[in-house]
C-alpha cells in the first residue's frame, strides 16, 4: 500500500519511527515532512497528506502532531479526506469499518510508539463494512466541502507565511 | 458560558451525564441532540457559527463521525478527545470550539473531566493564530 505520512516539528522523531514501522511491513511511504525540529506549521503537512490521499496518489494517510488535533483538522479540511484522530485500536478500527476513514492520526505527545504501531497495524488490516446507512453518511460527509482551491493551489499559505516572516504573529 | 451539547442514541446516556455535570458547574447547557449524528453535529456547528455559544460537545459511539462532520465546516476546529492532555491543549493551541466524545471509549467520570477541562480553558493566541488562519484558508 502507498501511505502518505506527515507531522509537525514537535513529533518528527515519532513520525520517523512510525514511517519505519510501515516500511518494515512492506508499504511504500511518502514522507511529506516536516523532516527536522525547526518550528513550522501543522496545516502545511496535514494539507499535503490530505492532497495525496484525495487525489489518489496515496491509498491512505497518517498525520501526527503533538495532540494530533491540529494536523488532522488540516487533513480533514481537504475535500475527499475522512480523517480519524485516535488514542486506541478499537476507535481506529471503527473509523475504517463504519466511515471508511482514509487518514489515521494520533498525538505523538499523547500515545507512545507502541500504541501507534498497534493503531497503524489494526487500521491497515481493517476493512470498511458497508451498509446503506454508512454509505449514505459517507456520501453526505464527502459532499460537505464546496468547490475550492485547496487541492490545486500549492501557494495557499503564502500570505500567512509572509505575515509570519514579517513578525505579525507573536506571543 | 453557554455550551451546546448533542448526541445520537449511542451517546445519549453519556450526554445526559456530561450535561448534568456541567450544569452543576454553572454552565448554561443547550441540548441539540438528534437521532442522526450528522444532524446532531450540524446543530452544534450552527450554534457556534450563529454566535452566542462558544463551546460545543458532540457524543456518539467513538467520536469519529462528529469529528469528520464538524471539521469540514469553515471556521470550525473539532477535537476528538479521549484524555486530559488533549482536552486542554486543544483549547490552548487550536482554539477548538467543539470536542467529540466517544461513549464506547471514555467512561462517565473521565468524560465529565474532559468536558470541563475543555470549556474552562482559554486559547493562547499569539504564534498559534497563523495555524488557525491557515486552516481557514484551506476551507
Amino acid at each position: 500500500m502507498k501511505i502518505a505520512i506527515g507531522c509537525d516539528h514537535i513529533v518528527t522523531d515519532i513520525k520517523i519511527k512510525a514511517a519505519e514501522f510501515l516500511k518494515k511491513q512492506g508499504h511504500e511511504v511518502i514522507d511529506v515532512g516536516t523532516h527536522d525540529f525547526i518550528r513550522t506549521h501543522y496545516p502545511i503537512y496535514g494539507r499535503k497528506v490530505g492532497k495525496l490521499v484525495a487525489t489518489g496518489e496515496a491509498d491512505l494517510g497518517v498525520c501526527i502532531c503533538g495532540t494530533g488535533i491540529g494536523i488532522n483538522n488540516a487533513a480533514q479540511k481537504v475535500s475527499g479526506v475522512r480523517a480519524a484522530c485516535v488514542t486506541d485500536v478499537q476507535t481506529a478500527v471503527a473509523a475504517k469499518e463504519n466511515l471508511n476513514a482514509n487518514v489515521i492520526g494520533c498525538g505523538g505527545r499523547v500515545v507512545g510508539i507502541g500504541t501507534i504501531e498497534y493503531i497503524l497495524d489494526a487500521f491497515l488490516k481493517a476493512e470498511y463494512k458497508p451498509t446503506p446507512e454508512k454509505d449514505a453518511l459517507i456520501a453526505k460527509i464527502d459532499a460537505m466541502i464546496p468547490e475550492n482551491d485547496c487541492i490545486e493551489n500549492d501557494h495557499l499559505f503564502d500570505e500567512c507565511l509572509k505575515k509570519w516572516d514579517e513578525g505579525f504573529y507573536h506571543d | 458560558m453557554k455550551v451546546a451539547i448533542a448526541a445520537n442514541q449511542a451517546g445519549a446516556k453519556l450526554k445526559d451525564t456530561v450535561k448534568e455535570y456541567l450544569s452543576g458547574k454553572g454552565y448554561e447547557m443547550e441540548d441539540l441532540s438528534d437521532a442522526d449524528i450528522f444532524t446532531a453535529t450540524m446543530n452544534v456547528v450552527h450554534a457556534i457559527q450563529d454566535g452566542g455559544t462558544t463551546r460545543g460537545i458532540v457524543i456518539d459511539d467513538y467520536g469519529v463521525a462528529p469529528f469528520m462532520i464538524a471539521s469540514k465546516n469553515h471556521g470550525i476546529v473539532c477535537a476528538p478527545t479521549y484524555e486530559d492532555y488533549t482536552s486542554s491543549m486543544t483549547r490552548h493551541h487550536n482554539s477548538t470550539q467543539i470536542i467529540a466524545l466517544g461513549a464506547n471509549i471514555t467512561a462517565d467520570a473521565l468524560s465529565c473531566q474532559l468536558a470541563e477541562n475543555f470549556v474552562k480553558t482559554e486559547y493562547d493566541g499569539g504564534r498559534h493564530q497563523i495555524r488557525i488562519d491557515m486552516l481557514n484558508r484551506e476551507l
